[in-house]
């Protein structure tokens, strides 16, 4: 292997990538102006191998050969002697495009639209008895949307003398990474040698952004012979989607029949369209109950980026639609929504092909308890009444409540490949020794040592010593401790610990004993596993002067299968707080949170996205305080920042 | 090493002498104080712009004096706007601390400049248009074929001279000191809303100055408003209107005011958003309700907002 | 232009543009770990470095600044005592910036305790510069109060 500290800047080449400013457009080539030979210049047409990248089985081009399907499109990447001059050379590239006709009804690869149902053969076409009750209607719509890190991350690329193409970048989808760059390239996959890097996101979506980029750096370094290296920040995009409820309810104020329809706007491609459905529809299904139901989930094709899964994204969108319309609902029932939810909610949730049975009588004492803390209804009511003005006050006030159970969505299960492994050992000291391939901030942690040393004594009273060391190799990115792999690793660790103790209390057992295991993953992608619920509550003001929301007190209530980590709380909070970053949405200055987290261990070897579940109660909440403090009757849109509120309030001038 | 891209050469002035020289012999220099301005531009390196020579201030020990007395305070034009407020907080105006302090975290005004807050363009900072309102002056300092010339200009002339609100030197010249009186007024107001830095289109800043009257009027009114991306408006008329309102203003009266001041805006800045509208008439009406209330009872609202504090 | 300067500990010589800014010395010439933020003057708050002891954002600070100055990255602080004490104030106090702002966050920490500034005032105002929500600003100044607390602490036991 090329010894990576050999490398000198002098012979290093840099890249940067030329991208669309506009979409739906042919191309035609790149008027580019005099190159000498320190430069490469890397277009579709002079990659070797194929020009695509498979993400869970849609293929999305490396760089634009023809058609230029979004803005932010990569069409060039062009690598130079440093980075000042490959950016100004790149400056006087420009790309040559012609107007084309974008055929939207080519959507292939596109799902089909999901429908649900319940209970329409006794409902069916009694149009009439529908036209007598009260019809109430809720939309909303989040936006579709890119976020970029602020952060560059470097992928570093180099070929040795065997032929091994090397790269340096940070990626939890480390055979993403390996199998694009053979695939590019036109080799085995045994040629590419990977070394992950630390690297930590705010999103795993970030991460899988090194894979286009180690696929360009590594042809660089193919074809030059140079060491080839990029910078660059991580995007996620977020899908489009909007929700359109209407529920008919009858003279007793109880809800009948109710109909959902939904549009996903994923962009150009529709990566795991079919799960981004069913995501939606676990959380669309209405808890009340209902005489009959209907709902309608339909993926159109449009000219943006794609959103490379955003689970969590895709959950908080819809939990937060459910959210609104329960307001809705609530409001038009004279009845503060957590009073609506215990009054009208079922015992458990419908059993679906794709969501089990979920009971809620958990769920609801959390809503209870909430509410008394954060004294919701009297908020609630109060500001019921003189909402959509603005009073005396100089501020438009919204309250809203939200809750939720976590599905284990993909964007924190598929996300993580890395195969964590821990050897176990026991010494004539009586020390026991943890060591191995894992994210080193679980060795750093007293609470998974205190919890460990009382597994191995089986009693409170531990007198273990305990030496817990992970590797620096171990890539310690995205959220880690509550990422799945953490989640199984801590509950696998945990019973090799059991066998460990075991072991040692037996009479002819010699000391020193090892244990050695690898973590597995016996989880499918997608699959909706009980993992926790939640409920949220936000408080939300609109000052007169500056018009931007401002999220004044925030409580979360959380139950979740993972052990009571150090830092957990931190966690909640923080995903809380970059849910609102997202949306524009301020932090006004006697900002509060309180977090509460009780950790439900009873059925261990299940595990949680806490993310998903904290983002979606939030935004939920969220959504229907602005909702509130809006007074929009017809629908509500996010990211709702100043420019939004002030076009409402003209609206209602 | 950066075969495409001539590094500029550093002059570092020592003295203001020094200084003329250097400006004497190179005619396209990069005048760099803190280096706020520039830095923060978006295409600020790598830039084929920048292929000139940079003359930094730093070294300049003119301009890093602060001289004050009981009546005014002179700052030199690389004095930094954090150090003002550390050292002098108890003595210089207090709207020109709360601008200060709008203007954000020690690690930006730590390095931003007098000189440079008043000079930078695109955005500019509100700074200006506060400094109007203390009555404050400028010394340009303009090299011309060998001769120096030094002279004291009110802020207000060099943004009304250019008629597009924007502080206009002449060529040539460098702001040396500025000159705040500290007897000025008595009663401010002053508020900056939108990010500066974000969202300049959309963010608006004002700022009023004067000395308690009679009873019902405001005695020697400086009145600003600052666009950030679009420029100063300040007026002397628009001085003289407010000076001559009784207050407190009716609703009526309150809204008269504001299409006055909209006639003064839209001959400066006549591209405000949408927005910026909304955000400077809650800010005004906020402004004038302030007005309202002391006018009305200002011991017992000063009472008041003693007892408020003992309690904070 | 060549400049002469001490970055963690090192004392170089530097073959480069005079106006490049300092964030990208350290990334693009330097290859350091820790400072990787490159937000095209949206000032993200994220590229804290202290220059002779004092935070400073480093896509502000251009190469000539540089001569003769002492810089310190996150790479080399975190392996000294001083960030011992702020990350134990990170245990106390119970939080913990997240991976993004971890490192300016404790530099501009290490600033604020080092000028012994306990103004809750100040201390928000000096922290507003990181654009990054995950941390409340009631803890940030539990966290210096707590960290100088520490280092006082451990001052008075050294003397």
């Amino acid at each position: 292997m090329a010894d990576r500290k050999n490398f000198s800047r002098y012979t290093m080449r840099c890249g940067m990538i030329l991208r669309s400013t506009e979409a739906g457009r042919k191309l035609e080539g790149f008027e580019m102006p005099e190159l000498d030979s320190r430069f490469f210049v890397l277009k579709a047409e002079n990659i070797p191998g194929a020009n695509e990248i498979n993400i869970m089985g849609t293929k999305i081009p490396l760089l634009a050969s023809d058609f230029i399907a979004y803005k932010g499109q990569p069409l060039l990447v062009l690598f130079g002697p440093d980075y000042e001059t490959t950016e100004l050379a790149l400056e006087k590239i420009k790309a040559i495009t012609s107007p084309v006709d974008f055929k939207e009804e080519d959507d292939s690869g596109f799902p089909d639209p999901l429908f649900f149902s319940w209970g329409l053969e006794d409902n069916g076409g009694n149009d009439e008895e529908l036209q007598q009750m009260k019809k109430v209607e809720s939309s909303f719509e989040i936006e579709n949307g890119c976020i970029e890190a602020f952060n560059r991350f470097p992928i570093l690329s180099w070929k040795d003398s065997n032929g091994t193409i090397h790269i340096e970048c940070a990626s939890q989808w480390q055979s993403l990474v390996r199998n694009s760059v053979a695939s590019a390239l036109n080799l085995s996959i045994e040629t590419i040698t990977l070394h992950p890097d630390k690297y930590s996101s705010k999103y795993d979506e970030y991460l899988v952004s090194p894979a286009f980029y180690a696929a360009y750096t590594a042809i660089a370094a193919s074809v030059t012979g140079m060491p080839s290296e990029m910078r660059e920040s991580g995007t996620i995009s977020r899908p489009g989607i909007s929700f359109h409820t209407v529920t008919w309810i009858d003279k007793n104020n109880k809800p009948r029949h109710e109909e959902t329809s939904v549009v996903i706007d994923q962009g150009f491609w529709a990566i795991m369209g079919k799960e981004v459905q069913r995501q939606i529809m676990v959380n669309i299904l209405p808890k009340y109950s209902l005489e009959s139901f209907k709902a309608m989930i339909r993926t159109q094709k449009s000219s943006k980026k794609p959103s490379i899964f955003c689970g969590s994204m895709v959950h908080s969108a819809s939990l937060a639609s459910r959210g609104i319309h329960t307001s809705r609902l609530a409001s038009k029932m004279e009845l503060t929504p957590s009073s609506f939810i215990l009054d009208t909610n079922k015992d458990a949730t419908r059993f679906t092909d794709w969501a089990p049975r979920h009971d809620l009588t958990d769920l609801e004492e959390k809503v209870r308890r909430i509410s008394i803390e954060s004294d919701f209804n009297r908020k609630w009511s109060s500001a019921s009444l003189h909402s959509g003005k603005f009073g005396l006050q100089g501020y438009l006030y919204g309250i809203g409540l939200s809750s939720g159970l976590t599905t284990a969505g993909f964007s924190t299960t598929t996300a993580k490949e890395n195969q964590f492994n821990a050897t176990l050992s026991y010494s004539t000291k009586k020390n026991v020794t943890v060591s191995g391939y894992f994210p080193q901030s679980l060795s750093g942690d007293r609470n998974i040592k205190e919890t460990l040393g009382r597994t191995f004594s089986n009693s409170d009273q531990s007198e273990l010593v305990l030496f817990m060391e992970g590797t620096q190799k171990a890539p310690d990115s995205g959220p880690d401790i509550l990422s799945s792999y953490s989640s199984i690793f801590l509950t696998q660790l945990m019973k090799a610990t059991m066998k460990l103790s075991q072991l040692s209390k037996k009479e002819d057992a010699e000391l020193p004993i090892t244990l050695r295991f690898n973590s597995q993953n016996l989880a499918l992608p997608c699959e909706f596993e009980y993992s926790g619920f939640g409920t949220a509550v936000v408080e939300l003001v609109i000052p007169k002067i500056s018009l931007i929301p401002e999220v004044k007190n925030i409580w979360i209530d959380t139950a979740l299968a993972l052990p009571n980590l150090k830092g957990i709380k931190d966690r909640i909070k923080s995903t809380a707080m970059v849910a609102f970053e997202d949306l524009g949405i301020g932090i006004a200055d006697n900002f509060n949170i309180n977090v509460n987290f009780s950790s439900e261990r009873k059925d261990i070897g299940t595990y949680s996205s806490m993310e998903n579940l904290v983002r979606s109660l939030v935004i939920s909440a969220l959504s229907s305080a602005l909702w509130q403090a809006t007074g929009q009757g017809s629908g509500l849109k996010l990211p709702m920042g100043d420019k939004e509120i002030e076009k409402y309030i003209e609206g209602e001038a | 090493m950066y075969e495409g891209l001539n590094s500029p050469s550093i002059h570092t002035p020592m003295n203001l002498a020094e200084y003329s020289q250097t400006v004497l012999r190179y005619p396209n220099v990069q005048i760099w104080a803190g280096g706020t301005n520039i830095m923060t531009r978006p295409k600020a390196y790598p830039s084929r712009s920048t292929d000139s020579e940079i003359v930094y201030l730093k070294g300049i020990e003119e301009l890093k004096k602060i001289t004050r007395n009981d009546r005014m305070i002179e700052i030199g034009a690389t004095v930094t706007l954090d150090s003002i407020l550390k050292n002098h907080r108890n003595y210089i105006p207090e709207i020109l601390k709360e601008n200060i302090l709008a203007i954000g975290s020690p690690l930006i005004t730590g390095r931003a400049t007098f000189g440079g807050a008043i000079a930078a363009r695109n955005p500019m900072t509100s700074l200006p248009g506060t400094l109007i309102t203390l009555g404050a002056n400028a010394e340009v300092r303009s090299v011309r074929k060998k001769t120096v010339k030094s002279r004291w200009i009110p802020i207000s002339l060099m943004v009304n001279e250019s008629k597009d609100g924007m502080v206009t030197l002449p060529p040539r010249s460098l702001i040396t000191r500025v000159r705040v009186s500290l007897l000025a007024s008595d009663y401010y107001y002053f508020k900056e809303e939108g990010s500066y830095i974000d969202d300049p289109d959309n963010a608006v800043a004002v700022a009023l100055t004067a000395r308690e009257g009679q009873m019902d009027t405001l005695l020697n009114p400086h009145f600003a408003i600052t666009f950030p991306t679009k420029g100063i408006v300040y007026s002397k008329d628009l001085d003289n209107i407010l000076m001559q309102l009784h207050f407190p203003l009716s609703e009526g009266e309150f809204s008269q005011l504001l299409q006055i001041i909209y006639t003064f805006i839209n001959a400066v800045a006549p591209n405000t958003t949408v927005l910026q509208k909304r955000r400077l008439d809650n800010i005004l009406e906020n402004m004038v309700n302030g007005i309202n209330a002391k006018v009305f009872a200002p011991s017992q609202i000063e009472q008041a907002q003693n007892k408020g504090n003992n309690i904070e | 232009m060549k400049i002469d300067c001490n970055i963690d500990g090192k004392t170089l010589t530097l073959s480069l543009n005079s106006n490049k800014p300092l964030s990208l010395i350290l990334q693009e010439n330097l290859d350091n770990q820790s400072n990787t933020a490159h937000c095209k003057g949206r000032m993200c708050g994220l590229c804290a470095v202290l220059v002779d002891g004092k935070a400073e954002l480093s896509c502000m600070v251009p190469a000539f600044e540089l001569k003769g100055k002492n810089i310190l990255t996150f790479d080399q602080f975190q392996k000294t005592r001083n960030m011992k004490d702020i990350s134990k104030a990170y245990e106390v106090v119970g939080v913990e910036p997240c991976k993004d702002c971890y490192a300016s966050r404790s530099i501009i920490f290490e600033s604020l305790i080092s000028s012994e500034e306990t103004t809750p005032d100040e201390i928000k105002r000096t922290m507003s510069v990181v654009k990054c929500n995950c941390m409340e600003t009631v803890d940030e100044v539990n966290v210096v109060t707590k960290a100088l607390d520490i280092r006082r602490k451990r001052n008075v036991r050294r003397s």
